[in-house]
């Protein structure tokens, strides 16, 4: 969800305005990609790396995601979508987790949508833990080196039991990944478009779904 | 039954029938290739009705002595309507803007090898490529930009000739005060009022049924503005004909006229809709 501060700056208002549009949009894109059956969606709603930001932006970000964590509770549970959290815990202000943790538990039997926000997640965190925990398993004797699998490690990640991504979306034109979900996009179709977050409608979700419905994938293969 | 009475009035029996017989059987054909067939043949159908309509247009200009670059502006034409079946959809403008670039440049340097340098056979030959070519390539673009390019694309034409059909009926039996006395003396302001109020009521029927995700108030807006722009489309051909002075476009649909005075009115609303589902885009 790249380019909340550039749309405001843009425009003449702060960062922080940017951000509120940003919920906006994702709000949007929720509806948007229930309305066609799409199963999965990670937001990255924010990094292990955007606490470097300014104090005071960093602080409006996280009273404006306890807010709306809540305000959005009634809708995901109209819409059966069942929301996960990816991330480390840690360092997260208690008020924002616990907002976090309450709406999780809510809609942990919805069977709709699952959407997943990644926050305060970095996709090297994510594989350190998970080769953490392998290591704990090997020094237990559970498991052995040699059987370590592509199921073990993905099974060790945040998102153990979710699919790999088909269609990783990023806006504002930038051409790297960010350090998301570096696992589990390795075959995931790129769509990168130069749309800021906050102008991402409906219509370009499904562009962007038309587009993959017409790619060749071939997994390696020919 | 005073609405066959008037009806027959208008036109003759034979003719109504033969319409009739030629809907049974294209509109089935149209709606099972814009469901189940693949993409690429709904494209090629497009194509076929661009090239076709272009035809018809050079034809009805060239009975009127009229200038016109006939065989390059169907293929130019058609060219441009292709175009937009190619590319991804991060621009889906690109090809379709480049198709337009090479036509204007080919149109205008035509006199070179055509042997007559007449700006008025340039002018009529990029007239048709914009209007059929350009606007017509809309259809392909509005069908592959959406995983429910289908329900948009049904949406649009129920809308459309939901609309057009109430403008007719309404017209031709209540109808007494002309619209546009100039370009097409037969229809009336009680037909256009008709067909605003038939287009919002179908686009209402037609959303619950194929844009659920879409709100009421996207369909009475969609369905205001279709039956505004779609009439607007088929004063925009009468107008064309008249100027030729012919009545129907050509022959090839029994019953009907021409393609393109079946596809009047959706050359206006393709695009018309497209913007709408750009701006709102909930399907």
């Amino acid at each position: 969800m790249d380019g909340n501060g550039r749309w405001a700056t843009s425009r003449g208002l702060p960062r922080v305005a940017g951000h509120a549009e940003g919920v906006t949009a994702a709000r949007g894109l929720v509806r948007a990609a229930d309305a066609v059956g799409v199963r999965y969606i990670t937001l990255y709603a924010f990094s292990t790396e955007n606490w470097n930001r300014p104090e005071d932006e960093v602080s409006t970000l996280m009273r404006l995601l306890e807010e709306s964590i809540y305000r959005e509770l009634p809708e995901l549970m109209e819409r059966n979508v069942r929301l996960r959290v990816i991330g480390r815990p840690h360092g997260v202000p208690l008020p924002v987790r616990r907002g976090i943790d309450h709406v999780v538990h809510e809609t942990r039997a919805n069977t709709g949508l699952t959407l997943l926000m990644a926050f305060n997640y970095g996709g090297r965190d994510e594989l350190l833990d998970a080769f953490r925990a392998l290591a704990r398993q090997v020094r237990a004797g559970e498991l052995a080196p040699e059987d370590i699998g592509e199921a073990h490690v993905s099974g060790a990640l945040y998102t153990d039991g979710v699919p790999d991504p088909d269609l990783l979306i990023r806006t504002s034109g930038e051409m790297r990944i960010s350090n998301f979900l570096l696992w589990q996009i390795a075959y995931t179709e790129l769509w990168i478009t130069p749309i800021l977050w906050p102008d991402f409608r409906a219509a370009d979700l499904y562009r962007a779904i038309a587009d993959f419905q017409q790619r060749n994938r071939r997994f390696g293969g020919v | 039954m005073a609405t066959t009475a008037s009806l027959t009035l208008e036109i003759p029996r034979l003719a109504l029938l033969k319409r009739l017989l030629s809907t049974l059987v294209l509109l089935p054909l149209f709606l099972l290739i814009v469901v189940k067939a693949p993409g690429w043949i709904f494209n090629a159908l497009v194509v076929i009705a661009s090239a076709a309509a272009l035809w018809e247009l050079t034809r009805m200009l060239q009975r009127a002595s009229r200038p016109v670059y006939a065989r390059l502006g169907v293929v130019a034409g058609a060219g441009v309507t292709a175009a937009f079946a190619v590319g991804g959809m991060t621009d889906p403008f690109m090809f379709p803007a480049f198709a337009v670039v090479v036509a204007v440049g080919v149109i205008l340097a035509a006199p070179v090898w055509q042997g007559t340098a007449s700006s008025e056979a340039t002018a009529t030959t990029l007239l048709a490529v914009m209007y059929i070519g350009w606007l017509l390539g809309y259809g392909i673009l509005l069908h592959r930009s959406s995983p429910r390019g289908d329900d948009l694309m049904l949406f649009l034409v129920g809308v459309t000739w939901v609309g057009e059909t109430a403008a007719y009926l309404v017209g031709s039996t209540v109808g007494h005060h002309k619209l546009a006395p100039v370009v097409s003396p037969r229809k009336t302001l009680e037909g256009a009022a008709a067909q605003i109020v038939a287009s919002v009521l179908a686009a209402m029927v037609l959303r619950a049924w194929l844009l659920p995700s879409c709100g009421a108030a996207v369909a009475v807006a969609a369905g205001t503005l279709l039956g505004i722009t779609g009439q607007v489309g088929d004063l925009a051909e009468s107008a064309i004909k008249r100027s030729v002075g012919t009545k129907e476009s050509g022959g090839l649909i029994p019953g009907h006229g021409g393609v393109l005075d079946r596809i009047d009115s959706l050359l206006f609303n393709l695009p018309a809709f497209y913007y709408v589902w750009l701006a709102v885009g909930c399907a």
